[in-house]
């Protein structure tokens, strides 16, 4: 395959200029991170130390194959909801290897207000259910929680997607035949009782591990029996009279190293043969990305630069290289894995939904997985495109995305904007992992534009009314929206709500698509199938 | 695994391609069959070959894509090239840059005359809310610039035209 030839000028104002942004974004990223992941009240600390338990992320280290890569996910959520008091959304969700074997790791944190469940930590642990579901991974849960978090209830108990969805994806993880391994470090309250009784094996710690439907004080307030938390649901009541945990263990590096050997005894996952073929570290390096990434959300820049920091050899071969080009198609190698890519260089015309759609087609026929990479502001509008068809041309693509049965993959380069983000595999079509780089916006339409929009529709109310209109009032409903949309643009916004699976720096893209692609390949390719196409 | 490589050996063309593996390696080179009966890696970077019944001693190293290969008292130097570049011949389809979709220009960074090298911003365009850079696909002069700043353009439309070095 040819090398894309890269035209750059890393000595240039602008790449310089960039640089020093995107560079100081990446920072930003590593610093919040970091904060997610540690920064705890001393007194919290001190609690679980207290209790002789381990901070939430040294049981996953320790669970681990060491030196091995973990794909944390959404280490960000809830970053911008109750104001700060959840962290990576009270748990750890990501992909890692135990015994050689790619497994679900689904942690409470319990050194944030005891591991409760906030809504968005409900959406969290549903959506790493989803991922183990979509690619048949194996799940680790290391439960350690008071349960879900009473003032907000309402929103994280009743709906279809809300807490009663976990044990669903529990239950349907079971029936698919999914091996799933409970280790008690903590409490398993109420609804959180289900997590080790669905699994299929589960370990729990003398002293403070417990499992029940309602804890001690629900039941004085219940029945007035008086009983404590290790009579009630302890380690020795469930490993020898209840049965509904399997070992016993006396401390949590005991129980660790029983799920460690638990897992050792697991058949290893028949994976489809994705074409793979030797690796090769990409001819160019990744660090010139933050040169390349605009300063400006307006900006566009050529993403065949992008796929050549990403993708072995920086070689591609590209489909249809002059037909459609603001869609650019073409198949390249990831970690030795073929995947097929589409990546938006400008807005898209009929011609390149056309050959986008096409192309999608030929990846599934090829059984090749697809990697989505987004900076798209939209469909082309006016007269002139609307008798072409764009809106039956986009549908088509949308099609092809939706009928596809091999995996896909979507990385939020740059810009997400309205049906652009439909057509280009948005979190609404299933990619089976979804990340985004710090620079990433996505909305409805810019922030400007919206503004405008809304106080054009102001203007017209006030002029319909027969109201005289006051400049500044109307200067007032521009700058609101503007401000409103821009707070909720921002890739950190959208991580919070879980809109992707996490923020990465643009380096390590190649690394999590690596890990995504071979974590995939655990679930056998759907049937092939497409609904009616409007020619 | 492909068979046949493109290379260029000191700056001329040369196709590499594997005839058979056993039990010698049958190799042909442009319109050369070489056998080599014999291969003994000595170290990381040498190796003792039996080209045609004759013994050779070869070095080599590698920097990025070209290879450097000493034997007979000479280095060479090869370089791979995929067999698409390899066929490729310099065209002059890209001395005309047109316009992808309709848009404004923003600014015009060049004049006719001007020296320009691959990558050079051009000229910048709005289109659907996107500033796109037009970048020079090769080092050249500008022979024309067919459209000012704030002029609007059809899709299609021929911006900048661009002729050889003098």
């Amino acid at each position: 395959m040819a090398r894309i030839k890269s035209i750059i000028q890393t000595d240039s104002n602008e790449f310089q200029e960039n640089y020093r942004h995107n560079k100081g974004l990446a920072e930003e990223l590593k610093l919040k991170q970091r904060k997610a992941r540690y920064d705890r009240p001393q007194k919290d600390i001190d609690r679980l130390a207290g209790h002789g338990k381990m901070m939430p992320r040294e049981r996953i280290e320790k669970l681990l194959d060491p030196g091995t890569p973990f794909l944390e996910f959404s280490t960000l959520a809830a970053n911008m909801a109750y104001e700060g008091d959840s962290p990576s959304a009270s748990c750890i969700t990501g992909i890692g290897v135990v015994n050689g074997k790619e497994v679900i790791i689904n942690a409470n944190d319990s050194s944030v207000k005891g591991g409760a469940w906030y809504p968005l930590t409900v959406k969290k642990i549903v959506r790493v259910l989803d991922i183990a579901i979509e690619n048949r991974l194996p799940i680790i849960h290391l439960c350690d929680s008071a349960g879900g978090f009473l003032p907000l209830q309402s929103e994280l108990f009743p709906d279809k997607y809300m807490a009663g969805r976990m044990f669903r994806n529990q239950s349907t993880l079971s029936k698919m035949n999914v091996k799933q391994l409970a280790l008690v470090f903590g409490h398993c309250t109420a609804g959180g009782a289900y997590v080790p009784a669905l699994s299929d094996y589960s370990v729990i710690v003398r002293g403070t591990g417990a499992v029940f439907l309602a804890g001690p004080p629900l039941v004085k307030a219940a029945t007035g029996e008086i009983v404590t938390a290790d009579e009630l649901g302890g380690c020795d009541l469930h490993t020898q009279v209840s049965g509904t945990c399997d070992y016993p263990a006396d401390s949590e590096e005991e129980a660790i190293a029983i799920g460690r050997e638990i897992v050792e005894q697991w058949e290893s996952p028949k994976k489809w043969p994705l074409q793979k073929d030797e690796v090769e570290e990409p001819f160019y390096s990744a660090d010139d990305l933050y040169g390349i990434i605009p300063t400006d959300i307006k900006k566009s820049f050529d993403m065949k630069e992008v796929i050549a920091r990403v993708v072995d050899g920086s070689r591609f071969h590209e489909y249809q290289p002059a037909y459609g080009t603001t869609l650019v198609c073409g198949y390249a190698n990831i970690w030795g894995y073929k995947v097929g890519i589409l990546a938006n260089n400008g807005v898209l015309f009929n011609e390149s939904a056309l050959k986008g759609a096409h192309f999608i087609e030929l990846c599934n026929q090829n059984n090749t997985p697809i990697l989505f990479m987004q900076n798209i502001t939209g469909f082309m509008v006016g007269r002139e495109y609307e008798a072409k068809g764009i809106s039956k041309d986009g549908a088509k693509l949308i099609q092809a995305i939706v009928g596809s049965h091999v995996p896909k993959f979507t990385v939020m380069c740059h810009g997400s904007f309205g049906a652009g983000n439909y057509g280009m595999c948005g979190r609404a079509y299933d990619p089976r992992l979804i990340f985004s780089w710090p620079n990433h916006q996505i909305g409805i339409m810019g922030g400007e534009q919206a503004a405008k929009t809304l106080a054009e529709v102001k203007l017209r109310q006030l002029e319909r009314r027969g109201e005289t209109v006051d400049q500044a009032e109307l200067d007032k409903v521009y700058h609101e929206t503007l401000e409103a949309y821009q707070h909720q643009m921002s890739a950190y916004y959208a991580t919070s709500e879980l809109w992707d699976d996490g923020i990465i720096d643009p380096t390590d893209t190649r690394n999590a698509l690596g890990i995504a692609i071979s974590a995939s390949l655990n679930a056998p390719l759907s049937e092939q199938g497409y609904g009616i196409f409007r020619f | 695994m492909a068979r046949s490589f493109n290379f260029s050996l000191d700056e001329k063309p040369i196709n590499v391609s594997l005839i058979k593996c056993n039990p010698v390696l049958e190799v042909l080179a442009n319109e050369l069959t070489v056998n080599v009966s014999s291969v003994d890696q000595v170290s990381s970077n040498c190796f003792t070959l039996i080209i045609d019944d004759k013994k050779k001693t070869v070095w080599w190293a590698r920097d990025d894509d070209a290879i450097y290969v000493r034997f007979d008292g000479r280095t060479h130097t090869l370089s791979y090239r995929d067999a698409i570049s390899a066929s490729q011949q310099a065209g002059v389809s890209d001395n005309v840059i047109k316009a992808d979709m309709p848009g404004i220009v923003v600014k015009t960074n060049c004049n006719e005359g001007d020296s320009v090298k691959l990558g050079d911003v051009l000229i910048v365009i709005e289109s659907m809310k996107m500033q796109i850079s037009i970048v020079s696909p090769r080092d050249g002069v500008i022979k024309e610039v067919n459209i000012a700043a704030n002029a609007t353009f059809e899709k299609n439309a021929e911006l900048i035209s661009l002729e050889e070095k003098e």
